[in-house]
């Protein structure tokens, strides 16, 4: 026999070595090396805490960064920083992954074309001077700004774009900080404090404080369409935006401010007006009054003056020195620009982490293409990137050096946890080329703080990164100021619909639309993911005959946009809202071209429009919506209000035939405070984050089957919005287990409700019993069918689900185990506080109270005694371990 | 007493009737098309079960809430079917029925078959159908057993007992007809086969009366009839749910799967008389007995019917109530009514001996019977679980392609089993109706 002609037992041995071989891959990396010196701490198993910031808009966000190995893998609020206090908000939550997410952009390109950094660095220190253009976003950092200062020597002029108003400025440099804790009563005309943005965990975390204190009449709300304050108000009025600027002026006449004579009001608008001066005048000083952008800038100088008079300026709203930086050209510093573009001044653009090119009005495009050189620098390849000769990728917070703000002024230095996972370059890296100087972001940072601080810089700076924040940074309050003249704004009331726009709940302005998590992340009022809606009142859907999910087209000064019409309880009459950061076309991952991009009708940057039109366009959208049905259907004890001291619990036999759960300790339990809750989904991101829950996709999550743990129901009601989380209730006599044929779902020894993953066979029987409904199911192999990318970000103390498992809150069972290891090798007990989950952690109103209900003295068994306590569902008979403290009525 | 000779001329016909089309009955081109159009559905079932094993269950349209779908619908409907065959051979066995004689064969086969597909449904729901055997108690290694008190595990040992139970009754019953297979067939191999089937069949007086005390003591644990759609039922009624949590669940299933078995069994019976000819055999008396019993078991369940409804306005609980009043004027009422139009509407034109006695009209009532009985399980099951406790979890449910084509596979392979024991196996029992004529003194019943 030849050689070359083998023999078939030949032949199928060489198939059995090629198909062996073919099994092992790469085998191990080449320059694998072992560690000869064991860093510093790191110990395989034990997470590490690096306290650093996200910035949101530019405002830092503290947090502390747990990292695995190298891997961030979750983010806590940082507990000793004034504006967390542990608390994050979903953004901040979220944004670990973010830094994993494949749709990051990781290459310099010029055009096209993948290019090298040096090119591009070469390029930027021949470019800076006087036909250099910088537009950022807000910058707060103190490095950034002295890195622009030092731009802005050489002839560089800076202007700030920023799509959303969130800091309510009163002046150049100068902002207002609302301290709610302090307040008796809170007036907000169209401010949605409690709302997401770079003050909500600030505002919510002193709200709570406030309302812990005081149950009723805390909070006043006139706003055109619901938002988390209104929803958490105890009078809301649901008025037009054009009518706020009325509803202010008549504040401000009943206090002698503006003008003496007070305008019109209707009925409804006078009552409340009526109500909201009788309880100012009441609590004097501890009176808040705070107007949104969307009453217009003569309304914030009124208000102003009207929370000067009575007293409330300097106590429960501060003004300090603005912690964003004031660019040269103040408010006007993007129109200047836009001029200046138009103009052919403009030679050469950069363009630092921001995306004008879908944010700004239309006209930037068009501008856009006169400037002959154009930089973008930005975490994605969007619009704006799309339209410049060079991109280059910026890096993640979590990735490099750099510093910035919290609201209060509080100084963070960011510290990376991770090396740019993709190529990233830091903002200062950037400018630090365009100087001609190059150097590291760490030594741009330190040279900041090396000039500021005098001596002992070393000390310090080490303290600053264990602390997470600089001592002393908060900003300056600012006594006194020239009063803002009010100046006469709003048009006469033309015909047609008002418009209110406002930033996404979930994506933001559009910044976050690249981050699946929080795409699926339900709306607070109306639970749509993966899209954005038009929201219309009840009145106007019967009048163009559209349903929620129908096709309506909304036309602005001549400009239409179509998108899914959503009928919101509680929004004003003639009055639609339209939420900007959808319809996005490059740089939004997996939603792209999701939803209607409302910029594309938003009259230059304003918050509000008039005289647009609604027509239904034949066709619906199919909405991704968690909830389907958000009214109570009479079933009013699942939500429960009472006013002050009545009892929530109801009486119901407790008789079993089944024996009572053994009286072992520790018994875990969880009390969820409704009255606190606002709404804000913080939790829902941290539990994702925390049990490394998949994203499903909007086809998913429109067959009912998003995989959150943890979700926030909303019930429109007559009297308002009402929210309950629901987690697992982990009941005593649970249901589910007594379904499971085969031991899956079984009961802990301290009284948890367990899967056990690895024994489920998916017959889904747990999820039929189950009264909540708060078991998932993997109907496909979602964790598989993520991104490899991010799979470093999956917690390693929890396991990956497969196909055909159920899934559920387990109360972050790691946790509890971390904590339990601790105790048993100190040999003590597990300490009250020792076990927080995930949800409690991040719930900036602290709403959740979790602990040892065996022990008298833990915060859930004090919380268990309150008249407030009740058990959602309790008349099963399940005896849940989750139970409820029910809304106190607010009026 | 009849001689020899007597009896011969008596029973040669019939049994030459039986055993020809067993045995020599040229295959029609009718049966042909039939075996393969019901092995072309039964494609879409295999079809059905590699999608679903390639992909998950993801693929059908369940979701949260709304777990079970076709699937468990199926489970629970053909195992209901499967009642009415075990019920009229061994209930009426007992109670020494003679009319039994001309139905059990086919009435058993078809129990046997139905109680096969139902087993089918509950190892392919399932998320990791590769361990199925999880749920039976196998020794194992790491000492883990099925969690006895799940209703689910009930269900497991009740389908199997069920089917062991069917599998053998029939198989006995069948011996004897074997042997006289063996005994008439013409070709080698047929002989060879029935041969080993009749386990040596030789009609001794003493193999008789073995025989009969064995038949009997089978026949007598068909008690159990009763407590497998009672363990069906306890998988709803052990839940809290306000549409399943009810003590009138066993007695209703119970009731309910008879009903539509028996509505089975007249269309089988309807179809078999008309294919084989066997008027004389499957007689318009029989037809009018069955139809008398659909009725009353018709009734019973509407009673049941009733007293779900007494139970939810007298049990005073806010969600039993609401849920009532879901399925009575909600947006998921059409179901109900539709159910209800069906399965106890059309019943009543069997209050007209017309209709009862004729084999196409009752066929008809019996066919709108099984399809009412099929919405009333899809009614219950995906209904109780789109509509419970909190409102935030309501959801829908409908069904997708790939649970249409496990739907009609399913049918399709009910029919290809039912075609090839038409061909293969005497369809009705050839000694016990005989017995029966003996003792009538020559004269068929009715």
């Amino acid at each position: 026999m030849p050689a070359h002609d083998p023999s078939r037992r030949a032949f199928l041995t060489g198939l059995a070595a090629a198909a062996t071989l073919g099994a092992c891959g790469d085998g191990p990396p080449r320059e694998a090396v072992a560690y000869v010196d064991q860093p510093e701490n790191v110990i395989p198993g034990k997470p590490l805490f690096f306290a650093t910031a996200i910035p949101l808009q530019g405002y830092a966000q503290p947090v502390l960064a747990e990292s695995h190995m190298g891997r961030p893998t979750k983010l806590e609020g940082n507990p000793r920083h004034p504006a967390s206090r542990g608390a994050t908000d979903a953004f901040t939550q979220a944004a670990v992954a973010e830094l994993y997410g494949p749709d990051r952009s990781r290459a310099v390109l010029a055009g096209d074309d993948a290019a090298a950094w040096a090119d591009f660095a070469a390029l930027a220190a021949a470019a800076a001077g006087p036909g250099l253009r910088i537009l950022t976003g807000t910058v707060t950092s103190p490095t950034l700004a002295r890195q622009l200062g030092m731009l802005a020597d050489r002839g560089v002029r800076w202007h700030v774009h920023e799509p959303i108003a969130t800091a309510a400025t009163v002046g150049p440099g100068i902002a207002l900080l609302s301290r709610l804790d302090r307040a008796r009563v809170v007036v907000s005309v169209g401010d949605d404090l409690l709302g997401p943005g770079p003050h909500q965990v600030w505002n919510v975390a002193r709200w709570a404080e406030a309302r812990r204190r005081q149950a009723g009449g805390l909070l006043l709300v006139a706003e055109p369409t619901p938002t988390l304050t209104g929803t958490a108000a105890a009078d809301r009025l649901a008025v037009p935006p054009s009518r706020l600027d009325a509803l202010v002026r008549a504040i401000g006449a009943a206090f002698g401010v503006g003008g003496t004579t007070a305008p019109s009001l209707s009925e409804r608008e006078r009552a409340w007006v009526e109500k909201a001066v009788r309880r100012m005048g009441a609590a004097g000083a501890r009176a808040l009054l705070a107007v949104g952008p969307a009453a217009g800038a003569e309304a914030a100088a009124l208000a102003l003056a009207v929370n000067r008079v009575t007293g409330a300026l300097g106590d429960t709203v501060t003004m300090i020195r603005s912690p964003a930086v004031t660019p040269p050209d103040g408010a006007g510093s993007f129109q200047a620009l836009l001029d200046a573009m138009q103009a052919g001044v403009v030679e050469r653009l950069l363009i630092l982490d921001s995306n004008p090119a879908y944010t700004a009005p239309p006209a930037f495009r068009g501008a856009l293409a006169r400037v002959p050189m154009r930089y973008h620098a930005g975490p994605y390849r969007d619009e704006t990137a799309r339209l410049c000769h060079w991109h280059v990728p910026l890096a993640h917070a979590l990735e490099d050096w750099s510093d910035a703000r919290a609201v209060d002024g509080t100084v963070t230095v960011i510290q990376p946890l991770i090396r740019p996972l993709g190529g990233g370059v830091s903002a200062h890296t950037v400018l630090s080329a365009f100087l001609g100087a190059p150097a590291a972001p760490l030594e741009t940072v330190q040279a900041t703080w090396r000039a500021t601080w005098d001596d002992g810089f070393e000390d310090r700076w080490a303290e600053a990164l264990r602390e997470g924040f600089v001592a002393g940074t908060d900003a300056q309050t600012v006594a006194e100021i020239a009063m803002p003249q009010p100046r006469e704004t709003g048009g006469p009331a033309g015909e047609g619909l008002d418009v209110v726009f406002l930033p996404d709940p979930s994506v933001w302005d559009g910044r976050y639309a690249a981050v699946p998590w929080l795409q699926e992340l339900p709306k607070p009022l109306t639970k749509v993911t993966w899209d954005n809606v038009i929201c219309l009142p009840a009145a106007q859907a019967v009048r163009v005959g559209a349903g929620n999910g129908d096709l309506v087209e909304v036309v602005v000064d001549g400009r239409s946009v179509s998108g899914a019409a959503w009928i919101m309880p509680g929004q004003a009459a003639d009055t639609l809202t339209l939420f900007l950061g959808y319809g996005r076309t490059a740089g939004a991952g997996l939603a792209a071209g999701r939803g209607y991009d409302a910029y594309a009708v938003r009259p230059d940057g304003a918050v509000t429009a008039r005289g647009a039109t609604l027509r239904r366009l034949g066709g619906a959208s199919g909405l991704a919506v968690t909830q389907l049905h958000q009214t109570l259907a009479g079933r009013t004890d699942i939500v429960r209000t009472v006013g002050s001291g009545e009892t929530a619990a109801t009486d119901h036999p407790t008789a079993s035939l089944h024996p009572p759960w053994p009286d072992l300790r520790p018994a875990w339990g969880m009390v969820i405070d409704l009255d606190l809750c606002t709404g804000c989904n913080a939790c829902v991101v941290a539990c994702q984050m925390e049990n490394s829950v998949p994203y499903v996709g909007p086809e998913e999550v429109a067959r009912g089957r998003a995989m959150h743990w943890l979700r926030v129901d909303v019930y429109h009601e007559a009297d308002g919005a009402v929210f309950a989380p629901v987690p697992c209730m982990h009941c005593e006599q649970a249901p589910c287990e007594l379904g499971c044929p085969v031991n899956a779902t079984v009961h802990g020894p301290d009284g948890l409700n367990q899967m056990v993953y690895a024994r489920c066979i998916g017959t889904r029987t747990c999820s039929s019993y189950c009264p909540w409904k708060v078991r998932r199911f993997n109907f496909f192999d979602y964790a598989g069918a993520l991104p490899d990318d991010y799979r470093p970000q999956r917690n390693p103390d929890v396991t990956v689900r497969g196909r055909g498992v159920m899934e559920k809150c387990t109360y972050c069972v790691q946790r509890i185990s971390a904590a339990r290891i601790d105790a048993r090798v100190e040999g003590r007990a597990v300490a009250e506080g020792a076990v927080r989950t995930a949800c409690q952690q991040a719930c900036p109103a602290r709403a959740i109270a979790f602990g040892d209900l065996g022990n008298p003295d833990s915060a859930v068994s004090r919380a268990r005694a309150d008249v407030r306590h009740y058990a959602m569902l309790g008349e099963l008979g399940t005896r849940p371990r989750t139970t409820y403290l029910a809304r106190r009525r607010r009026a | 007493m009849m001689d020899a000779a007597d009896r011969h001329a008596l029973f040669e016909p019939l049994t030459r009737q039986i055993a020809e089309i067993t045995l020599h009955r040229r295959i029609r081109v009718a049966w042909w098309l039939a075996l393969l159009a019901s092995a072309a559905l039964t494609a879409l079932f295999v079809v059905g079960i590699v999608w679903l094993f390639a992909e998950g269950v993801g693929i059908w349209g369940i979701n949260i809430p709304v777990t079970w779908g076709l699937d468990i619908v199926n489970a629970v409907w053909w195992v209901g079917i499967a009642h009415a065959g075990t019920l009229i051979s061994a209930l009426v066995l007992l109670m020494r029925q003679t009319w039994r004689n001309a139905l059990n064969r086919f009435a058993e086969a078809m129990t046997l078959f139905a109680v096969t597909i139902a087993l089918i449904f509950p190892v392919i729901h399932l998320g990791r159908p590769e361990v199925f055997y999880w749920m039976l108690p196998i020794p194992n290694a790491a000492g883990v057993w099925p969690q006895f008190r799940s209703p689910l595990l009930w269900d497991v040992f009740a389908y199997l007992s069920y089917f062991l139970l069917s599998a053998t009754f029939w198989y006995l019953g069948l011996m004897p007809d074997f042997a006289t297979l063996r005994d008439r067939a013409r070709a080698r191999w047929q002989a060879w086969i029935y041969g080993r089937l009749a386990l040596g069949w030789r009609g001794s007086a003493v193999a008789w009366a073995r025989w009969r005390q064995t038949y009997l003591a089978v026949a007598a644990c068909a008690f159990i009839v009763v407590s497998v759609h009672s363990a069906v039922a306890m998988l709803f009624a052990s839940s809290l749910l306000p549409g399943w949590h009810s003590t009138i669940f066993p007695p209703m299933f119970v009731v309910g799967a008879v009903f539509s078995g028996l509505a089975t069994v007249v269309i089988l019976a309807a179809v078999l008389r008309w294919s084989f000819c066997l008027d004389n055999v499957i007689t318009d008396e029989h037809f009018d007995i069955l139809s008398r019993l659909m009725l009353g078991a018709g009734l019973f369940t509407g009673y049941t019917y009733g007293l779900a409804l007494f139970h939810a306005w007298f049990g005073g609980d806010l969600h039993a109530r609401h849920t009532v009043v879901l399925r009575l004027a909600g947006s998921l009422a059409w179901q109900t009514w539709l159910s209800v139009a069906l399965s106890l509407g059309v019943l009543q034109a069997l209050w007209w001996a017309r209709v009862r006695r004729s084999p196409a009209g009752a066929a008809l009532v019996g066919a709108a019977v099984v399809v009412g009985m099929w919405l009333e399980r899809y009614a219950i099951i995906t209904g109780g679980l789109a509509r419970d406790f909190l409102p935030s979890a309501w959801r829908d449910y409908a069904p997708t392609l790939p649970e249409w084509l496990l739907q009609i596979g399913a049918f399709g392979l009910f029919c290809l089993l039912f075609v090839l024991f038409t061909r293969f196996v005497p369809l009705i029992s050839i000694f016990e109706v005989k017995a029966e004529a003996a003792a009538n003194g020559g004269e068929r019943h009715g």
